[in-house]
């Protein structure tokens, strides 16, 4: 599924996840967006992560046209400053892929 | 200068596991408030609550099940800042008079399974899109947020145990501390990893427990018992819609305005307890203070903090003594307190008249949205 993120109809603020007033402005009228491409700023692996589970790396991605941070997992270590594609399982698991 | 003072303090000692419920330590930290302030259960009219794990109770449950009758009763929810919250609403209301004597406890006890479940449901923004991503907890977002310190300032893993090293050192003279045992450097750098570039030892241990302190009327404070004085305090609550780096709290716009509501200069203060989940945490909260020159971290972790045993955290903070849930809101406060009244035994300062406590948590999406501080003043 497509990662969606809200956009201000006020001021145009991207936000994530979404808020009932806009920090900026204080509008309460949001647009959804998708987020598709996406540049990581960082990543951790986790150590403990579950033996069922292939994703080990908590990556904080940056969407730089709307200056966006959001957080997902990875089943690779990805590269700071690397682009990469950003989704939505079916289980709300927000990952990246190359 | 207000007219509130702390002249009573109390913690049950930390342990790993207990059979008791979170109400037998909360009421047992109270009982020990009463008994060193000598106040009767009769004279406390205001009482106010942090805990986790109390529910479905409430603090006017806990005042219930003490059997108080209250003018004065609060419920906070603001963990690592809950200690310093309650304060400054124990402060207004005995200015407004609304109460003479407040009870500040806070505490928790977690089961094997409780701890996750609070994890992963610790508002609806981690239940809904942190949790399902299995590995974002604070351990994780906390990793992310050192690494961007160690990028931004230069330091490495040996600086942040620095002060985990230094912290063990006042550890093992508090027998309320769970971890006692002496760490080296060499230790700490070869400790199992939990989430690079953090270890073990950078991460509290989970235990159960409680704090409590007494805030009375001047008035009130039986003759010649010392006690201490609220010289500023103040709070700065999402300053950023977490939409920043996380490397700076509510303190930096709040920091020169309470030194000077104190009167106190930052070279004044003898004792300092700040908010310490994770190492950076303190480092940050200590660069918004001004207490740390940004440029100067790295010399202050190991030529001051650790050569000159600069007196930071003298509990051994939360990463040896341990973090008892919303206690850990209190636990430095407390530290602070018990130094100044000069109850603090073994570790002891000689000089403890000046204080600062910083206090910081909440985590919503990406790192704490809470910080706040208090400076205190002994009353001799």
């Amino acid at each position: 599924m497509t990662f969606t993120y809200y956009e201000c109809k006020g001021c145009r603020a991207a936000l994530f996840p979404r808020r009932h007033l806009c920090f900026e402005c204080g509008s309460a009228s949001f647009e959804p967006r998708p987020l598709d491409r996406v540049v990581v700023a960082g990543y951790t692996e986790a150590h403990r992560a579950p033996a069922d589970s292939p994703y080990r790396f908590l990556v904080e991605l940056h969407a730089q046209e709307i200056d966006l941070m959001i957080l997902a997992v990875s089943d690779f270590p990805p590269l700071p400053g690397e682009l990469v594609r950003v989704s939505v399982s079916s289980t709300g698991l927000t990952y990246i892929e190359r | 200068m207000n007219s509130a003072r702390i002249h009573a303090v109390a913690e049950v000692p930390y342990v790993r596991r207990t059979e008791a419920m979170t109400a037998d330590l909360l009421g047992e930290a109270f009982q020990m408030l009463l008994a060193e302030s000598g106040l009767e259960r009769t004279d406390i009219d205001g009482l106010g609550v942090a805990s986790f794990s109390l529910k479905p109770d409430r603090c006017i449950d806990m005042a219930w099940r003490l059997g108080l009758n209250l003018k004065w009763s609060l419920d906070d929810g603001h963990g690592g800042a809950s200690g310093i919250n309650m304060l400054r609403h124990a402060v207004a209301a005995i200015e407004c008079g609304h109460a003479r004597h407040i009870a500040l406890i806070s505490g928790d006890v977690f089961g094997p399974t409780d701890f996750q479940e609070l994890a992963a449901n610790y508002n609806r923004t981690t239940r809904d899109h942190l949790a399902p991503l299995r590995i974002a907890n604070p351990n994780t977002l906390f990793a992310l947020l050192t690494k961007r310190h160690m990028s931004r300032y230069d330091l490495q893993r040996e600086d942040y145990g620095a002060l985990v090293v230094s912290q063990r050192i006042w550890a093992e003279a508090n027998p309320n501390a769970v971890y006692r045992a002496p760490l080296s450097m060499e230790d700490y750098l070869s400790a199992p990893p939990i989430a690079d570039p953090l270890s073990i030892y950078d991460c509290v241990p989970v235990v159960a427990g409680a704090n409590a302190i007494l805030v009375s009327h001047a008035s009130c404070v039986p003759a010649g018992q010392p006690a201490v004085e609220i010289l500023a305090v103040d709070c700065n609550y999402n300053i950023d819609d977490q939409r920043g780096d996380g490397l700076t709290t509510g303190l930096k716009q709040m920091a020169d305005p309470l030194f000077s509501a104190a009167g106190v200069r930052r070279s004044d203060l003898d004792v300092i307890s700040v908010y310490d989940d994770y190492p950076v945490m303190t480092l940050v909260q200590m660069q918004d203070m001004g207490l740390i020159a940004p440029e100067n971290t790295r010399e202050f972790l190991h030529d001051t903090l650790l050569a000159e045993r600069f007196p930071l955290n003298t509990s051994g903070g939360q990463l040896s003594a341990g973090q008892a849930g919303a206690a850990g809101g209190m636990h430095g406060m407390t530290e602070v307190v018990r130094q100044m009244l000069g109850r603090a035994s073994d570790r002891q300062l000689p000089r403890a008249d000046r204080g600062l406590v910083c206090g910081y948590g909440m985590v919503e999406y990406r790192y704490g949205m809470c910080a706040n501080a208090a400076i205190l003043g002994a009353v001799r």
